[in-house]
């Protein structure tokens, strides 16, 4: 992928978020709140399972004292029915926990999926220009899922941990405060390691993230323009290319991972020491006597300490999970914090049903600041009017239809429907009023039908035959093995690119529109289609408003007014007889494409007459 | 050394505390800080040794599919979404990998860990290793029941995680067109339905888990409870010390994190089979089209093409039969016929896009499939109908099929596709990174970086597919002129719906109804009566329609 380089650009995204920001936290666990009860019961579940764990150990302490070296059997089988019931209590607890935690990570889950799709939905054009869709599927496929995650295993699993360390220390120190002084003694150095630790394995990490979200992007980019590749058989270069940065992505994983794996040794260590200590000190203070400590209360120590450092150890890992998620729910925020750009202002108004009259006044527009792509365009279009817009490619024809749409916001003037400034009125009903076909047709998975009906799907199948015919889709269709149930591929794959235009035609007008735009909607689709096609307009366009965009000049012969754009400005403007006159641009494109398209045609026509005479 | 750890815990029970002897006590301890200790070491090291491992494998598969993904032929990519094969060579490949490292190490670790402690246990006592194997038995049979039962319920879960991502990429590929009919609300509530079902089929397997985790505490638990009872009646009558049953005990817990860790790495190991199923799937799909196993380099092609009696179909139908044509090296040969007619559909044939249903290829008088396909298809220039720009700077992506050209031959390629003149005027020239798709450019000008990008290559074969449709008739022209000069010597296709672009060909074909239904020159067809007459005279109209409007206007103003 050459890509890579150009990649580079858009790296910002990867800087990761380092520590843990508390307004982004409370972020997270405003999605938890959201479901209290849940999560009460949550919380119940973890008291449960950390007191009825917590109390095993204690009573394998007295079942020894009391029972064992005392000599006493009904002592023992009462600790016997005791621990039964506690672990009863325990595997319980556990399973609602489990269904709890993930039910409530799932409904988060569903949540953040949900907002983050709805804010694509509203999200202005503007925005999906600067985008990678590999990169904006990456969000809501990894991001959102680990975010999830971290809040399932980091968050709840925290408030576990927590929860079973203090109820362990409240057993330890009941038993026996010495011991558990000793117990905890090395816990400062541990705090102290840990935290170094999780500061080696940020940088890590995020090197590990930054390398997966690069690999990921160049494999989803790389299935997306497959066919380019193949055809200019840039296989070679490409698996090289990703050799190397899959090599990238190996190291930084393995960085990251080697770091994690000296974790749980290092509480293995921990463990040990404090077992060492707890069993010489134990064992001094069971033979001195003199502090009250038995030899159950030593073994209960030794399986506390067993179940102490596990927790402190998942500390370090869902510290690092929570770490991740940090950086994720950045990216996740980042995009539904993202301004909309265009969005229907609060006292925005349905647009009631128009008649199809469409004023732009003195409007300018730059995509990019300082780079005016239109400049000062004016239209006056009345209800029925067809107006044309031509001129050589990039002079910012469909830029114009971009602002009708109000894909984007004009920078400077006005566009208004019917009287109403576009801004004013919610972009809903001003898109259900106004048809367009697109340069590109794009079709959805699914079937005809349903492709045609795309805009108003409850329309019958008389309707979409009906609209089918009129762009000449039908024929083909109905000889199709399954008419208009077939389903056609991703971006209709299996149809051919002239046939798309007609379904994305089709499309159009049965969505029944007031005004419909026409943004070279033919330009791949045979001639004698098109002029059927054209004629067939003519009965559908009755009082319709329509703008026209086409480079084969034939076609805005009819229109009640052509403009004529050069670099972003109209420079003239007419009915075709009344511009061919003013002998101008207009004059002179058409004089062009005349000669262009016929210098050969003119002797042929000639000759093409003569043959037919004879 | 989870063998020996409860070994001298109990000893240190036994003989330093029971027995009151502060010196044993003490070494006892040592040594059980000691072993612990190794054990750490040794844990740690062989984490590293599995995670170098665990990367190298990834590393490997997806390599592996990667390659795979590009060796898969056109109809491949016609058939699948392409939001499923991104599943597939992303999430899938991970759980895998993870399965190959962490998770088989932890299983053989586990096992093992398993194992020593059920030893342990013979050798502190038979009778009570009786009583606990038991439970053993009951906590394996536990496990592989459910790995049985949740695996579907993993697979259904890929499967609707691939729709969630299918249905997002889809939208957001479409969103133009979502954004232009209003249909965003309907477009959430499709998203919904998906998501939802995504969440149910997440939470099968949970619930099936909540079910088996429990059970094996309890199975623990009873254990536990069985081990004590028993032990401490035997230790009461003396049958065996405190330090055994201690260590006994102590044995039972440590298979606590073992068959807590039964459950979860079961549960990987069927995720990693589910995922391992889908990858192997697509690692097994079957290239249909490839190299031939051996090839004798050829050498540089000539351009002379046969086609011989060539039938295309798509699912068994056919779209177009009894394709004869012969083509000199050099000719420019025309290619006209309604939407649909299969055009597109003949010229991919040459590049091997898709094969054909029947009939023979010849390039210089060898079969096609005799070629190796890279070769072939670096010789066999095309410019699609649909033109596709990856987001990269405007110069990689002329430079697409041609990584090392120079700069002054991409700046030519692109004088003659009548680009260089917009690309100039843009702040960064060539440097300007076009959005995904050529976001950013108008529709003529994309078209117009697809042609240089075809240009660029200078190859033998060069088929231009519509490729000046969103291109004004003006700097049509223009494009065309230059292609003369360039062409020279070299077999061009050219397909368009304008006569103007094929009337110069050496040879027009015309498709219609499945078939050539007639070939000649511009001017020998115009004899006949037929589909290209008509065009011609639909178009000869238009333009005598537009001549009369020209002298109407009068003759040409200043
Ligand atoms: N999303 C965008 N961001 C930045 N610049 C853009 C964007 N879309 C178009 N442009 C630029 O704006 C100018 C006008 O583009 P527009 O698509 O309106 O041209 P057009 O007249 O429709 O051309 P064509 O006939 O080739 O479709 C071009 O120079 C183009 O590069
Ligand atoms: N991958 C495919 N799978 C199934 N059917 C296909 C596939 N590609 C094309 N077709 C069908 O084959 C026929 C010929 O398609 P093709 O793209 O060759 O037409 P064309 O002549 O190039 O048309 P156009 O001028 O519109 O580009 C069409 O009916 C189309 O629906
Ligand atoms: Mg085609």
């Amino acid at each position: 992928m050459q890509t890579l380089q150009a990649r580079g650009t858009f790296t910002q995204e990867d800087s990761d978020y380092t520590g843990i920001d508390r307004r982004l936290l409370l972020r997270l666990l405003s999605y938890l709140l959201r479901d209290p009860k849940s999560v009460g019961i949550a919380v119940l579940a973890i008291l449960g399972v950390a007191g009825f764990g917590m109390a095993q150990p204690a009573i394998i302490g007295l079942a020894i004292d009391e029972g064992i070296r005392a000599g006493d059997p009904e002592a023992l089988a009462f600790a016997g029915i005791g621990f039964l019931f506690v672990t009863v209590g325990h595997a319980g607890s556990t399973a609602v926990q489990l269904v709890i935690n993930a039910s409530l990570g799932q409904n988060m889950l569903f949540r953040m999926r949900m907002q983050l799709f709805r804010k694509y939905q509203g999200l202005s054009l503007g925005f999906y220009d600067r985008q990678i869709t590999g990169r904006l599927i990456g969000r809501m496929a990894s991001d959102v899922e680990q975010v999830g995650e971290a809040v399932t295993e980091g968050a709840i699993g925290l408030i576990a941990d927590v929860a079973l360390l203090t109820g362990i220390l409240i057993a330890m120190t009941l038993l026996s405060w010495q011991l558990t002084l000793i117990t905890i003694a090395i816990s400062p150095l541990m705090l102290i390691l840990g935290m170094v630790f999780a500061k080696i394995a940020r940088t890590a990490h995020r090197n590990m993230r930054a390398m997966r979200s690069i690999v990921n992007g160049v494999i989803a980019e790389s299935i997306l323009g497959m066919r380019v590749t193949q055809a200019f058989a840039r296989e070679n270069v490409n698996a090289q290319r990703f050799d190397t940065v899959n090599r990238q992505q190996a190291r930084a994983t393995f960085r990251a991972m080697s770091v994690s794996a000296s974790a749980e040794p290092a509480v293995e260590l921990f463990t040990a020491i404090s077992t060492g200590l707890v069993l010489w000190f134990g064992g001094s203070f069971v033979m001195g006597e003199t502090t009250g400590v038995t030899l159950g209360i030593v073994t209960a120590f030794v399986l506390y300490i067993e179940r102490f450092f596990g927790p402190i150890q998942e500390l370090a890992t869902r510290w690092d999970t929570m770490q991740a998620a940090m950086a994720s729910s950045e990216r996740v925020f980042e995009i539904l914090d993202t301004d909309e750009t265009i969005s229907d202002k609060a006292e925005a108004i349905a647009l009631p049903d128009i008649a199809g009259n469409v004023t732009f006044e003195n409007v300018g527009f730059e995509y990019e600041k300082g780079r005016p792509v239109l400049r000062d365009v004016s239209i006056n279009a009345d209800p029925g009017d067809r107006i044309a817009l031509v001129g050589a490619t990039g002079a910012g024809k469909t830029t114009i239809i971009n602002l009708l749409l109000r894909f984007y916001d004009a920078t400077a003037g006005s566009v208004c429907i019917d009287g109403h400034d576009i801004r004013n009125v919610t972009q809903d009903s001003l898109r259900r009023q106004v048809g367009l076909v697109l340069q590109e047709p794009f079709l959805f998975s699914g079937s005809l039908h349903e492709n045609i009906a795309y805009g108003r799907p409850e329309a019958t199948r008389d309707e979409v035959i009906a609209v089918a015919r009129s762009v000449q889709l039908h024929e083909y269709i109905q000889d199709l093995p399954f008419g208009y149930d077939t389903q056609i591929e991703e971006r209709g794959g299996s149809l051919s690119t002239g046939q798309r235009q007609l379904v994305s035609f089709a499309r159009a007008l049965l969505a029944d529109p007031r005004v419909l735009v026409l943004d070279e909607a033919t330009s791949s689709v045979d001639t004698q289609t098109e002029g059927v096609i054209q004629d067939a307009m003519e009965a559908l366009m009755v009082g319709r408003t329509s703008f026209v965009i086409a480079h084969r000049l034939s076609t805005v012969r009819n229109a009640t007014e052509v403009l004529v754009l050069d670099e972003g400005e109209i420079v003239e403007r007419g009915t075709h007889h009344v511009l061919l006159s003013k002998k101008g641009l207009y004059y002179n494109l058409y004089k062009l494409g005349l000669s262009a398209g016929g210098e050969n045609i003119e002797a042929s026509v000639a000759r093409g007459a003569s043959t037919s005479e004879k | 050394m989870d063998l020996i750890l409860p070994q001298v815990v109990a000893r240190a029970i036994d003989e330093g505390i029971v027995a009151e002897d502060t010196e044993a006590l003490r070494g006892l301890a040592l040594l059980a800080a000691t072993l612990i200790l190794l054990r750490g070491v040794t844990l740690f090291l062989s984490r590293l040794g599995t995670r170098l491992y665990e990367s190298k494998i990834e590393r490997k598969l997806r390599n592996q599919i990667y390659d795979k993904l590009q060796a898969l032929p056109f109809g491949y990519y016609d058939r699948v979404d392409s939001g499923d094969v991104i599943t597939v060579a992303i999430s899938d490949s991970t759980t895998v990998k993870g399965f190959a490292g962490s998770a088989l190490m932890e299983l053989v670790r586990t096992a093992g860990i398993f194992i020593v402690i059920v030893i342990g246990m013979v050798l502190t006592s038979v009778q009570l290793t009786l009583l606990s194997l038991i439970v053993l038995t009951l906590m394996i049979a536990a496990a592989t029941t459910y790995s049985r039962i949740v695996r579907p319920m993993w697979l259904a879960y890929r499967r609707q995680q691939a729709r969630v991502t299918q249905t997002l990429t889809e939208n957001l590929n479409g969103i133009r067109v979502v954004k232009a009919f209003a249909m965003e609300n309907r477009e959430i509530e499709a998203f919904k339905l998906e998501a939802e079902a995504m969440r149910q089929r997440a939470m099968d397997p949970i619930r099936l888990r909540a079910r088996l985790v429990p059970l094996l505490l309890l199975f623990t638990g009873v254990g536990t409870l069985v081990v004590v009872w028993a032990g401490g009646l035997l230790a009461i009558d003396g049958t065996i010390s405190v330090g055994v049953l201690v260590a006994f005990y102590y044995y039972f817990t440590r298979l606590l994190r073992p068959s807590r860790m039964i459950a979860f790495l079961v549960q990987r190991v069927t995720r990693a089979a589910v995922s391992a199923e889908r990858l192997f799937g697509l690692l097994d799909e079957p290239v249909s089209i490839a190299s031939p196993e051996h090839t004798d380099h050829k050498p540089v092609l000539k351009g002379h093409i046969e086609f011989d009696d060539i039938e295309i179909a798509f699912q068994n139908r056919a779209i177009l039969s009894e394709v004869t044509a012969t083509i000199e090296p050099g000719t420019v040969v025309g290619v006209v016929g309604p939407t649909g007619s299969g055009k597109s559909s003949l010229l991919n044939l040459i590049p091997r896009y898709y094969d054909s249903a029947a009939g023979e290829i010849r390039l210089d008088n060898h079969p096609i499939q005799e070629f190796n396909l890279q070769e072939l298809r670096s010789q066999v220039a095309i410019v699609p109908q649909d033109p596709f720009l990856f987001s990269d700077s405007i110069h990689n992506n002329i430079a697409y099929g041609e990584p090392s050209a120079s700069v002054p031959d991409v700046v030519a390629a692109t004088r003659s596709a009548q680009a260089y003149e917009f690309i100039t005027a843009m702040p960064e020239g060539f440097e300007t990174v076009v959005g995904e798709r050529g976001i950013g450019l108008s529709g003529g000008q994309r078209q117009r970086l697809t042609i240089a990008r075809a240009l660029l290559l200078n190859s033998p074969i060069l088929i231009l597919d519509d490729a000046t449709s969103s291109v004004d008739t003006q700097t049509e022209r223009k494009i065309q002129e230059a292609l003369q000069k360039r062409s020279a010597g070299r077999t061009t296709f050219i397909i368009s719906q304008r006569i103007s672009s094929v009337e110069h060909a050496d040879t027009i074909l015309v498709i219609d109804k499945g078939q050539v239904i007639d070939r000649g020159t511009h001017d020998e067809l115009l004899t006949r009566a037929g589909f290209y007459r008509d065009l011609f005279d639909l178009q000869a109209s238009r333009i005598e329609e537009a001549r009369t409007d020209l002298s109407a206007a009068g003759p040409a103003g200043p």
